[in-house]
């Protein structure tokens, strides 16, 4: 019978075989250079993001500010949009952020709990959340139409208002399909993966 | 701002550390070809963890929970792209710059073996005997896995019998 814990030693002296090729200094300052700038990389991304947003946001209000056909109500309308945007722009970063400072540093059971409690609560996000998102969304769009349709009879006003509401709920919905689908591809893997892992190590805890 | 404390401790526990680490993270995934991206994936974790490290527990289990943690999580098509650019390898800069993967393994026949029949195991199993083969103790590998010493005891002495006779198949 092979005894394994023969084979410790061994394979403790596992080296990297080009060991002796490189300065093991350098590789560390190399990699430190590397990650530097990828902090860098990662916080310009960041800034980038948030400037070019700003920059649409104020484009979008000095046009219709400048605009002949200013109105409250459009203004109404667009302060709606834009608001809702936000507000739904900074719960999936708060949530993005959450994801990508998961505690790696705690027991394994635990870093699993809190990987799949995570998981569920980007789930629940798609599946419920994106709803109240759209329904806001398809509000200010109605609202903003009040305005740009004022010059049409009831019915045809009605009619276009009817079309909107249909059209924004099919892609609401096609929206949500296509990122469940997304999610199941990419996440339910590791998810199944990590729940069976935490079942054979939890039972007998 | 990076201090330099951050960067010294950086640089001491990537030498210090480097192999063991390489050595678990080649033991916990099946496709060998990924094991250089779940390196990466580590080393990136315990940059952004340094500063979070409160001398609770020694710096070898810290270390340990960490790479372990990586590892579970570790999936190809799961990984965030930006994360992948950072290659711990040698730069091209390096004298004697070659195509060879720098962390070949043993060439080693029984080890080989070793190294074929640990791939055969469930990931969680893979992980415990990789830190078993450390040095690791039971009360240790309890304390990275969250689990009871005893039912760790129980795990490696059946993950023992499962490789051993894994490998006298392979004879």
């Amino acid at each position: 019978m092979i005894e394994i814990d023969a084979l410790k030693k061994n394979w403790q002296n596992q080296k990297p075989a080009a060991e002796n090729k490189y300065n093991p200094e350098k590789i560390a300052s190399d990699s430190f250079i590397k990650l530097k700038k990828f902090e860098k990389k990662q916080f310009r991304i960041n800034i980038g993001k948030t400037i070019g947003m700003g920059l649409m946001i104020l484009y979008l209000f000095q046009s219709m500010l400048l605009s002949s056909t200013f109105s409250v109500i459009k203004l109404v309308g667009v302060s709606w949009i834009v608001l809702s945007v936000i507000y739904f722009l900074i719960i999936y970063w708060k949530m993005q952020l959450k994801v990508n400072k998961l505690n790696v540093q705690g027991n394994s059971l635990d870093f699993i709990d809190e990987v799949l409690e995570n998981f569920t609560i980007q789930k629940k996000f798609f599946k419920e959340k994106f709803w109240i998102f759209g329904a806001t969304l398809l509000i200010g769009l109605n609202i903003l139409y009040v305005d740009l349709l004022k010059d049409l009879t009831i019915p045809e006003r009605i009619g276009f208002h009817f079309l909107l509401v249909v059209l924004m709920l099919a892609m609401i919905w096609g929206g949500i399909k296509i990122r469940m689908f997304r999610f199941r591809r990419e996440y339910d893997p590791i998810i199944k993966e990590l729940i069976k892992i935490k079942e054979d190590l939890k039972d007998k805890k | 701002m990076i201090s330099p404390d951050k960067e010294k401790l950086f640089t001491e526990v990537f030498k210090e550390n480097r192999d063991k680490i390489y050595r678990l993270c080649y033991a916990s995934i099946n496709n060998k070809d990924d094991v250089e991206d779940l390196f990466q994936e580590v080393m990136l974790n315990v940059w952004r963890s340094l500063e979070n490290f409160r001398h609770e527990s020694k710096f070898s289990t810290w270390i340990y929970r960490i790479t372990v943690n990586t590892a579970l999580l570790y999936n190809k098509r799961f990984q965030t792209k930006s994360n992948r650019f950072i290659n711990f390898g040698p730069t091209e800069l390096d004298e004697g710059h070659s195509s060879e993967d720098p962390f070949q393994m043993s060439n080693d026949d029984e080890l080989k073996k070793l190294h074929e029949a640990i791939s055969q195991l469930n990931k969680q199993d893979r992980i415990i005997i990789g830190l078993y083969l450390e040095d690791m103790n039971y009360e240790e590998i309890a304390e990275i896995v969250g689990i009871s010493m005893n039912y760790v005891g129980v795990k490696i002495n059946r993950i023992k019998t499962v490789l051993a006779g894994k490998m006298e198949e392979m004879k």
